[in-house]
């Protein structure tokens, strides 16, 4: 297809001799062409207008109704886009986090200890009710072992630092999830790990928090969907504002998996846990 | 999104849907994906107001922007199309070497059980747009393109189980 690029010399009088198939056919041409080798925008937008025009009335609806269509159906859309296009979406921010991660491994304060010894029976109870979730223990956390910062290239590979087993996490996630980062939130009481993953409007999160005797309550909007067991670990599967969450306990440490997945995302993540 | 950009960007809908849905209609062939190419073209101009509005030619950058539209469009046909040509013919197979006497209706009524292959189906075959498949199923466009995305993943799931 030749490109004009004198546009104030092209002659476009062509196009209005050529019947509606001829048309059609420059402008699939101009789809299936390479980018930068279809028609010009001008000769384009001539060739479109003579269609339109011969073509009035026979559009299965008018501009204003498929503005007002837009608006309903895909505006909305787009305004939802906008609000988890999260900070992680920029590269820069991705970064940032791996980095402060690396940083908090390398500067802890260092626990107390009585914390560093480790309870054999636990007192563990799960509740929900009210809108919120819970495991309630009176077990301490686990010891966080100092070490060295290091890159990793896995999120499991942070867990043993914290005392976590690697084997807990999650083997598969959909494919259409890509990992962005982890990150380490710890005190005297509480050590929370977190990988995050992000689909283009979607995140899906794994986090392993262990606790000391401080129930993590999780605000839920609706009632709990089932209880799922894989190995003789249940798994509490809920919606927790549009996301789906699943909670389990393995000792004191509480694993949750939740994110814009369905129900059968969910429990192949879960399945895939290799230590169930 | 300012209210000016909205304001300009609503005009550039009005001033070129007609002509935007030639095009579209013309490299479709369908009216439905044409209007669906059309939308997501305004869908990524009203997600990028700041690029359209100081493009020194907000049209062009209008008409580029349907050009991938389209071409996403035919890339997702095609794509459903594949990978449910793969799923009936590894079913196919799996029944030919085996000693069930299943005939081919009985296996596509098995198949057309599964409503992840008559939603790719829709797409793939019929020339469905998200929106039609939306407005039957009851629900949004945006969750109808998330089941479509689902329902791909599902059947090559189901592909890489099979070989």
């Amino acid at each position: 297809m030749p490109k004009n690029k004198n546009r104030s010399q092209q002659d476009f009088s062509q196009y209005n001799a050529m019947s509606d198939e001829q048309l059609a056919e420059i402008l699939r041409s101009d789809s299936e062409a390479p980018e930068g080798n279809g028609l010009d925008i001008d000769s384009l937008l001539y060739i479109t207008g003579v269609l339109a025009e011969r073509n009035t009335g026979n559009s299965s609806k008018t501009a204003q109704e498929a503005w007002d269509f837009f608006q309903e159906s895909y505006l909305p859309e787009q305004d939802v886009h906008k609000e988890k296009a999260s900070k992680f979406s920029k590269p820069w921010f991705r970064r940032a986090v791996a980095a402060a991660a690396i940083v908090a491994l390398a500067v802890i304060i260092p626990l107390s200890t009585n914390a560093l010894k480790l309870k054999k029976v636990w007192n563990t109870v799960a509740t929900w009710g009210n809108g919120h979730f819970a495991f309630v223990t009176d077990s301490p956390v686990n010891n966080f072992d100092k070490n060295n910062p290091c890159i990793f290239e896995t999120p499991q590979q942070v867990l043993p630092l914290l005392n976590m087993d690697p084997a807990y996490y999650p083997a598969w996630v959909p494919e259409r999830f890509e990992y962005v980062a982890c990150s380490v939130d710890y005190s005297d009481y509480t050590c929370v790990f977190t990988a995050e993953y992000h689909d283009e409007n979607e995140t899906l999160k794994v986090s392993f928090r262990a606790y000391n005797g401080i129930a993590a309550h999780h605000a839920t909007d609706a009632e709990i969907i089932e209880c799922y067991t894989v190995d003789g670990v249940d798994y509490y599967i809920f919606n927790n504002y549009q996301r789906l969450a699943a909670f389990c306990l393995r000792g004191n440490i509480e694993c949750s998996i939740t994110g814009e997945i369905t129900l059968e995302e969910l429990k192949a993540i879960i399945d895939s846990i290799p230590k169930g | 999104m300012e209210q000016e950009q909205r304001a300009k960007i609503q005009s550039l809908y009005f001033e070129m849907f007609d002509r935007l849905m030639a095009y579209a209609r013309s490299c479709l062939e369908n009216e439905a994906l044409a209007e669906e190419a059309v939308q997501e073209a305004f869908q990524i101009a009203c997600q990028k107001p700041d690029s359209v509005c100081s493009s020194p030619n907000p049209r062009g950058w209008i008409v580029n922007t349907l050009r991938n539209t389209v071409r996403n469009i035919q890339s997702r046909r095609a794509s459903a199309k594949h990978v449910l040509e793969r799923y009936v013919v590894s079913q196919a197979r799996d029944l030919t070497f085996s000693n069930d006497k299943l005939s081919l209706e009985l296996l596509y009524e098995n198949v057309a059980e599964l409503e992840e292959f008559k939603l790719l189906a829709e797409m793939a075959v019929e020339g469905k747009s998200h929106a039609e498949m939306a407005a039957q199923r009851g629900i949004t466009v945006s969750a109808c393109k998330k089941r479509v995305q689902r329902a791909k993943e599902t059947l090559q799931k189901k592909l890489k189980k099979d070989l």
